[in-house]
């Protein structure tokens, strides 16, 4: 079996096959600007010049500087929207859908990180997008009988 | 009807999701004999009924691979590569047969780009979309279009994805 030893990782820690070699290349992430990307549930979309350059426009104007805790997208933690530099806003701008949630500026120089739960991060570069869910999950729910609401909170029945 | 199956078809009637998510599960792993596969499908069919969402997830669990290899859904045109996903590909599928109750959904078969963590395997998911659509190219787009905004994704909007996790 062929090993490896990655310079500036702790002594004695070798890869089979290149293993710990793939997983390094993995975790440098590159950045991806101008163009769409879809992470997890989500899909980020290029919003270029030439289209619905009126709406683009209003949108970019109602974005704010990103806080520093982020923005959690769909409010469980699950796709956490962070800033890596001073020119990262993003205005919560939901659709009549629901589904785009709002929309992002990265100016050069900067990036906007997605954190998702499940996979890699996303690192976002210079560009102007919408950030939207998937569609499926409503076709699964509109018109469909709701899924059964949880069971009440036992905590709340203690006197 | 095999245990597993009577556990399903229980969990329906007394609309315990967890349960018949823990059934399909189990029918997942057990590919024993004794077990009663069509009665399985016959009650997963029937949760794809009452609750496609529930549906979709039992499926899920049994997972799309294994429902492909079974035969249990039929190509609507032919598989293409992924172009979000370098050497992944995307189906897009029908329930020709009515055997998983999918009725008038098609499903896009996607593989996921980010590995699992642990074992560096990659998930397949099942994505559905409504039956008009004919490629899994436009059932793409769909999946990440939104009609109530003015910029749309199309087709070419989704071939130039430049990465699908």
């Amino acid at each position: 079996m062929n090993t490896t030893t990655v310079p500036g990782l702790r002594p004695g820690l070798t890869a089979a096959g290149g293993d710990v070699l793939d997983q390094l290349a993995e975790a440098v992430l590159p950045v991806v600007s101008g163009r769409s990307t879809a992470e997890g549930d989500l899909f980020i979309q290029h919003w270029p010049r030439h289209k619905a350059t009126t709406e683009r426009s209003a949108a970019v104007k109602a974005t704010r500087p990103l806080p520093r805790a982020g923005a959690d997208l769909l409010g469980d933690g699950s796709h956490v929207l962070l800033a890596d530099g001073p020119r990262v806003t993003w205005g919560g701008q939901p659709s009549a859908s629901g589904l785009t949630l709002g929309t992002l500026v990265v100016g050069a120089g900067s990036v906007a990180v997605l954190s998702h739960r499940e996979h890699r991060d996303l690192r976002i570069g210079c560009g102007i997008y919408v950030i939207r869910r998937s569609r499926w999950v409503t076709l699964l729910t509109t018109s469909r009988p709701a899924l059964p609401q949880a069971e009440p909170d036992w905590r709340e029945a203690i006197d | 009807m095999s245990a597993i199956a009577a556990a399903v078809t229980a969990a329906i009637a007394g609309g315990g999701g967890a349960w018949l998510i823990g059934a399909a599960r189990a029918w997942g792993r057990d590919s024993g004999p004794d077990l009663d596969q069509a009665a399985v499908s016959r009650a997963v069919s029937a949760a794809l009924t009452v609750n496609p969402a529930r549906g979709f997830a039992a499926a899920q669990r049994i997972g799309w691979a294994e429902l492909l290899r079974r035969g249990a859904l039929t190509p609507v045109a032919p598989v293409i590569s992924d172009p979000g996903n370098p050497g992944r590909w995307l189906g897009l599928f029908e329930d020709a047969t009515g055997a998983l109750g999918m009725g008038a959904v098609r499903v896009l078969i996607v593989v996921n780009g980010s590995p699992k963590k642990r074992d560096g395997s990659h998930t397949v998911h099942g994505i559905p979309v409504p039956a008009g659509i004919t490629t899994p190219l436009e059932a793409a787009a769909w999946a990440h279009d939104d009609p109530t905004h003015p910029l749309r994704c199309t087709v070419g909007d989704y071939v130039d994805l430049a990465w699908r996790s």
